[in-house]
């Protein structure tokens, strides 16, 4: 029992949560990621995909249930939340668009880490997986194309060096070649580092076949979770969405 | 103390001209105008001179002001209206500076710092108003005949339009709106009415100096609109009559005379900082211009499972059959470049009606410069564009939508602080090929057949995702136009609602008119598009059914990567 919690890097259970009164979306969510997992979450418009990723960097309070990170109860503010850990990409064009690519990476770590050589490493390595981005670094982000600023935005969670990496539909927008490089860089992250990712979907692609299980939210429920076999069985994915 | 209560009562109705003046420029048009005060002044000076030199009788010293200081609003505007949201700050401060600066020194005009003295009160009808009393009256009269034509504005089709342009200038034009245009209107009416107050305010003191219409004048004037709420006539006026009695009222603080002047300063400050605070959208926020027909019925809880079928009421919307075909969209040659980087490179095809043509191609290819160049967003470097025997090439984007064109922009795009309905009567008053008049009822009648009829009178923004994107094809539908232009709205969607989308599109079709996407999602594109046509670096390289595109060995390896197959269709 002690080994499995160790393991354990999200454990999310029977969460509830929402936008205020009458506006609960999750309605007991059960969902868990272990160390160095690719986790994929699919659901519907509205199915509390979003939500929950929120709700497990804090910007939103849960009202009942739940969620522990490394074994933890997590609490405060997402500033703490970056700081214990976690890094969250949300959806769409997560940058700051006034600033050069080098400036955004900066910023990112600057949160969590000041010593200059180890932030100089990890840079190394964001680039190492995303040589678009070391081409352009003095480029102001807003001009870059749309899967550039979307590996820079990734690229500015890794910065914060994680455990447990948070991306909300990072294939939205993106031309299905770039979502498979895209997913390939993750994959790449992910073993280099062992950090655990947690990735929210609403289609299907085959690049997401490399995640290690999947779950499907369902009217704010994980109405299915299954490993590699049902990966591959995306008739019966879809018909779940 | 009757006639003290009195004076004020009038400088309530001077400060609520200004207020007024700044309210629909700030408020309701978006441009943060430093320079109230000096229009405020053009109406003083020119009220004094037209008495004191050309013996101008009532009313002629009013109107003079109103129309110097318009024709001056409208030169203004014309600097103004087409500057970024910062520039316009720090532009109208320099024009305030540069108009104190005139007033203080044209010596022969102004009668520089010393200012102009002796101006006599005006005769109305042959009644001298020499009294505080009828002064007073006819203060407050001419503040209520601003604030109601004021009311009147902001409640109109052009208040509406103001608003739109506010909220985002590229979708009202894209919309059909002109919206520089609408701008400098509102702008110009703006300066009249603050030289209005200039006029009745010189009328009454029978003096003006420059240190009456300096920038400190345009600061306060700004606070009573800020704390009132901007867009907001009704809470203008309660913060006129609030801010102008709260330093009188402050004054009755007992204290040494020295340290009562500073007491006072400080209270005043702790109350504005308090109302910013507590009232971030004013004492009353901005109200929709127009209302549904009848309330909502009380939506109790989100409805999850809704939420997940709200796009199937788009199988619900009828879509009427054009009664001719719609025009043929010809681009020849289009080139567009950055800054170096061609994004366009010669491209040219036409689109058929009755037909889906789809762009697909990686990012940064081309496509949505492609639809900017064809809406007219962007202007070609090379190349033509026709709609029909039109020729649209160097329109600009509301000339193109006036012919009967209607482009959705990616992700989500509408105006987020209008209402639902707002929205959709802000698309309709310039649809070229939707009926005319009973633009409330129609509009109203859209969200109905969209499920939104209960969220008629919400912001835009608060909204869900998935009725937001409703509201956007509402727009489409409400338009009826015979072109349409949609790029990526399948994205961000669950493959539910993609099949709902794809349906949708197909109806257009088969009702006759035009439709291109430009799309990521291949399981949209396959299911809904007659033409698929691939981008590459600016340039097609491929045009066909797409079971054909599905098979090009090219487009397989730019594109869709190993495992397309996967991809359901």
């Amino acid at each position: 029992m002690a080994k499995a919690v160790l393991s354990s890097v999200l454990d999310v259970g029977a969460l509830h949560a929402g936008y205020g009164r009458g506006k609960t979306v999750l309605h007991g969510v059960d969902l868990h990621v272990a160390h160095g997992e690719l986790a994929l979450l699919m659901g519907h418009n509205g199915a509390g995909k979003t939500t929950l990723l929120r709700t497990i960097f804090g910007e939103l309070r849960e009202t009942a249930g739940d969620v522990r990170f490394l074994g933890e109860p997590l609490r405060g503010s997402s500033a703490e939340r970056v700081r214990r850990g976690i890094s969250y990409t949300a959806g769409g064009r997560a940058v700051f668009a006034g600033l050069t690519v080098e400036e955004n990476l900066a910023i990112a770590a600057s949160v969590v880490e000041t010593d200059a050589r180890r932030v100089a490493e990890r840079r190394a390595l964001v680039l190492d997986v995303f040589p678009q981005l070391g081409e352009r670094l003095r480029a102001v982000a807003g001009g870059l194309s749309g899967g550039q600023q979307r590996m820079l935005a990734v690229s500015m969670a890794v910065m914060q060096e994680p455990r447990l990496l948070l991306l909300d539909e990072p294939s939205l927008g993106l031309a299905p070649v770039l979502v498979e490089r895209l997913y390939r860089s993750i994959a790449e992250i992910r073993r280099r580092l062992g950090l655990a990712v947690l990735v929210v979907e609403q289609t299907i692609n085959p690049a997401m076949l490399a995640a290690d299980h999947v779950s499907v939210l369902r009217m704010g429920v994980v109405v299915f979770r299954g490993g590699e076999d049902a990966l591959h069985d995306s008739e019966r994915l879809w018909s779940m969405l | 103390m009757t006639n003290y209560l009195t004076q004020i009562s009038i400088f309530i109705s001077v400060y609520l001209l200004l207020a007024i003046s700044q309210n629909l420029v700030l408020g309701f048009g978006g441009l943060f105008s430093i320079a109230q005060a000096a229009l405020y002044g053009v109406g003083a000076y020119t009220a004094a001179l037209l008495v004191l030199r050309l013996h101008a009788p009532f009313p002629l010293d009013l109107v003079g002001a109103f129309v110097l200081s318009c024709a001056i609003g409208a030169v203004l505007a014309g600097l103004l209206v087409r500057l970024r949201a910062d520039l316009i700050i720090i532009a109208t401060l320099a024009l305030q500076l540069v108009f104190s600066a005139v007033f203080r020194n044209w010596n022969a005009v102004t009668g520089g710092s010393y200012g102009t003295y002796g101006i006599p009160r005006p005769t109305i009808f042959g009644a001298p108003l020499a009294g505080l009393a009828p002064f007073a009256v006819y203060a407050a009269l001419v503040a209520l005949v601003a604030f109601a034509a004021a009311l009147a504005v902001a409640r109109s089709p052009f208040g509406l339009a103001v608003r739109g342009q506010r909220e985002d200038a590229v979708l009202a034009e894209a919309l059909g709106h002109h919206a520089a245009r609408e701008r400098t209107l509102m702008f110009v009416l703006a300066a009249g009415i603050a030289g209005i107050g200039g006029a009745v305010y010189a009328q009454f003191v029978g003096y003006v100096d420059p240190s009456s219409f300096d920038v400190n004048q345009s600061l306060s004037i700004i606070t009573i609109v800020v704390v009132g709420g901007l867009g907001n006539l009704w809470g203008t006026l309660g913060a006129a009559v609030i801010l102008t009695f709260l330093p009188q009222l402050l004054l009755l603080i007992p204290a040494t005379s020295n340290a009562a002047a500073q007491l006072q300063l400080l209270l005043y400050g702790v109350i504005l900082v308090a109302i910013v605070r507590f009232w971030p959208n004013g004492l009353i926020p901005e109200q929709p211009s127009v209302r549904a027909p009848r309330r909502p019925r009380p939506v109790s809880v989100v409805n999850a499972a809704a939420e997940a079928q709200a796009l199937d009421r788009l199988d619900a919307v009828a879509i009427e059959r054009l009664a001719s075909p719609a025009p043929t969209v010809r681009l020849e040659n289009l080139a567009k470049s950055f800054g170096g980087v061609r994004a366009v490179a010669g491209v040219s095809f036409a689109i058929e009606p009755g037909c889906v043509t789809a762009l697909i191609g990686p990012n940064g290819a081309g496509k949505t410069t492609l639809f900017n160049l064809t809406c007219g967003l962007l202007r070609p470097d090379e190349g033509r564009v026709f709609f029909g025997v039109r020729e649209t090439t160097h329109a600009p984007q509301y000339e193109v939508a006036r012919l009967g064109v209607t482009r959705t922009f990616q992700d989500v795009r509408i105006f987020p602080r209008l209402t639902a309905l707002e929205n959709l009567v802000f698309a309709l008053s310039t649809a070229a090929y939707a009926p005319k008049g009973g633009l409330r009822e129609r509009a109203f009648a859209t969200l109905v057949s969209l499920g939104l009829d209960d969220h008629a009178d919400e912001p835009a923004d608060r909204l869900s995702y998935a009725q937001q994107k409703l509201l956007m094809m509402g727009i489409v539908f409400a338009r009826a136009d015979p072109i349409v232009f949609l790029d990526e709205i399948a994205a961000g969607l669950d493959h539910h609602s993609v099949h709902a989308f794809a349906r949708l599109v197909r109806r257009l079709a088969a009702s006759g008119r035009t439709v291109c996407l430009v799309e990521h999602n291949l399981g949209f594109v396959w299911e809904a598009a007659d033409t698929v046509m691939v981008l590459d670096a600016g340039g097609i390289i491929a045009t066909g059914p797409p079971a054909a595109i599905q098979a090009d060995a090219r487009v397989v390896e730019i594109y869709f990567g190993q495992g397309s197959t996967l991809v359901r269709p």
